[in-house]
């Protein structure tokens, strides 16, 4: 799946990163970290699918990112 | 039943005068401060943001507080100590509390007796405080429990005690090398069991427990709920006697609720994270009904902002509110976040930090012999403070209290077997006084007391003290002896603690006596059965031990038979004082 938003950070369980996507939801950012971490603020579209959601941030659903790409 | 209260007097004199000399001896070695907790009238504390102008009020001591060689830059804050009029001081306090570059202001208080670490950043570890860490430690510290750390890994940081870490397992690349690359697990680990006492960086819940490092998650913190329930899996069949599980999602999975009843069944309490969606609805697995989910309060002990909450939440601890600022995290050393191979010391914020100040607890409380993970979860949550908002769903039972569910576990549960073994004694004595078996004035004597004060595990009663942590190797005497073969993991030898094996084989030689309780050997046993049958029946009635070869329901039956045959072994020692 693709999809564009805001790649924001959260002071949370240490740091996370979040895509506040365009369709309203918030997805936390999963693998590709160095690349995610660089566009901090920035928006992009990510190419990646939807895991099981099982991780330390717990707050909502997990993207694992294949691709990320500034807009 | 005066003629109880006439045998109690009788019999607890000596061994009692002897134990508390014990105790008041070990207050002199003791590293402690003062002797008393009364708040000091007029002293306040306060901390104020960097450049905030100091408070009203005759100034004490000032230091500026940064943080040491290894963590993040910080910015400087202040630390005041102020003298104001003692009765300004409660309302200096409210408008010290509301002003928006305070921290925090508290009373200043001396502490009891408390054994305090010297780690240097202890101080700021608010959060073990508000634990009961302090003064849990007088009591007990872990000893003897594995907590299972099923995370990101654990790295092998300089504030961790390397002896103390234990083999486990890496399900992401399929090793034994559990090491962290993410840092999470590192920072969950040190709040379970931070090197404490060593002179360095912070301190943890339970410094003496073991940790199991249980890789489940990668790099980037995520996971499958195939590898969790994996990991759960082996470490309840690798000896974790708690399981931390500071992760979680929103799919109900049926792999992971299996294991997670399956270390229920095996006597593992798995304690769980209730999620960080800051809305109603606790995560997975928190919301399995075997789990111990935990909700996270900041400093000011209020539901922290992000924490989910529901029906399942079972208690609250510690886990940052760090919008109150840096220093309203929970602070352990973890990995540095720009070099995953340099540790840092670092304040995070989750519920995933409030999960293992609860893990820590339950280590305490098994490490006082209460093994029953139900009995564990009973002890927390019935004594957790009360928090400052009724709301059941963000905070559960209350807030954690490590010291005061351990209070419970020693003195109130000591209390309790002294009295079963006491009453089993006396009606025994009245028993075999009517049918002759014993006359009028053949009286237990102090050896029959001591046996049967060490039987019951009353002593266990003295550890608030801080005797048995205070003085090297007495740690063993804060859980009945009945968990002492257990303790040291012997296999088959751990089956006859709570069981009436041993005062049966020593009941063998003392019967060769014609009057055993005229003989020091025979009283001493005597007693020893007594008070054996009043831990088996209190084990039995309250269900505190986890007997691994057998269902719950079995150890119950178990637990009472044993008590029965410990009473009619003392019983049969009675008879041999035989007149006839």
């Amino acid at each position: 799946m693709k999809l564009k938003g805001k790649v924001e950070y959260r002071d949370l369980e240490g740091g996370t990163y979040e895509l506040a996507a365009e369709d309203g939801k918030r997805y936390t950012l999963v693998g590709a970290s160095a690349e995610v971490k660089a566009l901090r603020g920035s928006r992009v579209e990510v190419e990646g699918s939807l895991d099981e959601g099982f991780g330390i941030s717990m707050s909502g659903p997990q993207l694992k990112v294949a691709r990320v790409r500034k807009l | 039943m005066s003629g109880v209260t006439v045998m109690l007097s009788r019999m607890l004199k000596l061994p009692l005068l002897g134990l508390l000399a014990l105790a008041c001896c070990s207050r002199v070695r003791a590293p402690a401060v003062a002797m008393t907790d009364e708040a000091v009238p007029g002293l306040i504390e306060v901390e104020l943001r960097s450049g905030a102008a100091a408070p009203a009020g005759m100034l004490l001591d000032r230091r500026a507080v940064e943080d040491d060689e290894f963590g993040e830059p910080l910015r400087r804050e202040q630390d005041f100590e102020l003298q104001v009029a003692p009765e300004d001081e409660e309302q200096v306090l409210i408008s010290l509390r509301a002003r928006d570059d305070v921290l925090w202001a508290e009373p200043v208080t001396r502490v009891r007796a408390l054994w305090l670490p010297d780690d240097p950043d202890f101080s700021k570890q608010w959060h073990l405080k508000v634990a009961g860490a302090e003064r849990a430690w007088d009591i007990a510290r872990g000893e003897g429990v594995t907590v299972a750390v099923i995370d990101t890994g654990i790295a092998p940081v300089d504030d961790l005690d390397p002896s103390r870490i234990v083999p486990g397992w890496n399900f992401v690349a399929g090793t034994a090398d559990a090491r962290d690359d993410n840092g999470h697990g590192t920072h969950v680990a040190g709040t379970i069991a931070q090197s404490t006492g060593n002179g360095k960086g912070v301190a943890g819940m339970a410094p003496l427990a073991r940790l199991m490092p249980i890789k489940v998650l990668s790099a980037s913190g995520s996971g499958t709920s195939h590898d969790i329930a994996a990991g759960i899996r082996w470490a309840v069949d690798h000896g974790a006697r708690v399981i931390n599980l500071s992760l979680g999602g929103g799919a109900r999975s049926l792999a992971m609720e299996t294991a997670v009843d399956y270390a229920r069944r095996r006597g593992v309490l798995v304690v769980c994270a209730a999620g960080n969606s800051g809305s109603r609805g606790v995560s997975y697995p928190a919301a399995y009904p075997a789990s111990l989910a935990v909700s996270a309060v900041g400093p000011a002990l209020k539901s922290a902002p992000y924490t989910s909450y529901g029906p399942q939440v079972a208690i609250a601890a510690p886990g940052g509110d760090k919008s109150l600022g840096e220093e309203a995290g929970v602070l352990q050393q973890t990995l540095s976040p720009d070099n995953p191979q340099v540790a840092a010391y670092r304040w995070f914020q989750g519920t995933s930090m409030a999960t293992p100040h609860v893990a820590g607890a339950a280590a305490l409380v098994e490490s006082v012999g209460i093994t029953d993970p139900g009995a564990v979860q009973r002890l927390l949550t019935s004594t957790a403070t009360d928090p400052p908002e009724a709301d059941d769903e963000r905070y559960g039972a209350g807030i954690v209290d490590a010291s005061a569910a351990l209070r419970k576990a020693t003195l109130w549960f000591g209390g309790w077997r002294l009295v079963l073994a006491l009453f089993g004694a006396w009606f025994a004595i009245r028993q075999a006084r009517a049918v002759q078996h014993l006359r009028a004035k053949d009286k237990p004597g102090p050896l029959f007391a001591a046996g049967l004060l060490f039987g019951s595990g009353a002593f266990t009663m003295l550890a608030p003290t801080g005797a048995f942590e205070k003085l090297q190797g007495l740690s063993l005497f804060s859980l009945p002896p009945a968990a002492w073969p257990a303790h040291f993991s012997v296999p088959l030898v751990a089956y006859a603690g709570f069981s009436a094996v041993v005062p049966l084989l020593l009941a063998l030689p003392a019967r060769l006596a014609q009057r055993p309780l005229q003989n020091a050997f025979g009283a001493v046993v005597a007693g020893l059965a007594f008070g054996q049958a009043g831990t088996l029946l209190h084990a039995g009635l309250f269900r505190t031990v986890d007997l691994p070869w057998l269902p719950a329901w079995g150890a119950a039956l178990w637990l009472v038979l044993n008590a029965i045959v410990a009473w009619v072994v003392g019983r049969g020692l009675l008879s041999r004082e035989a007149i006839r």
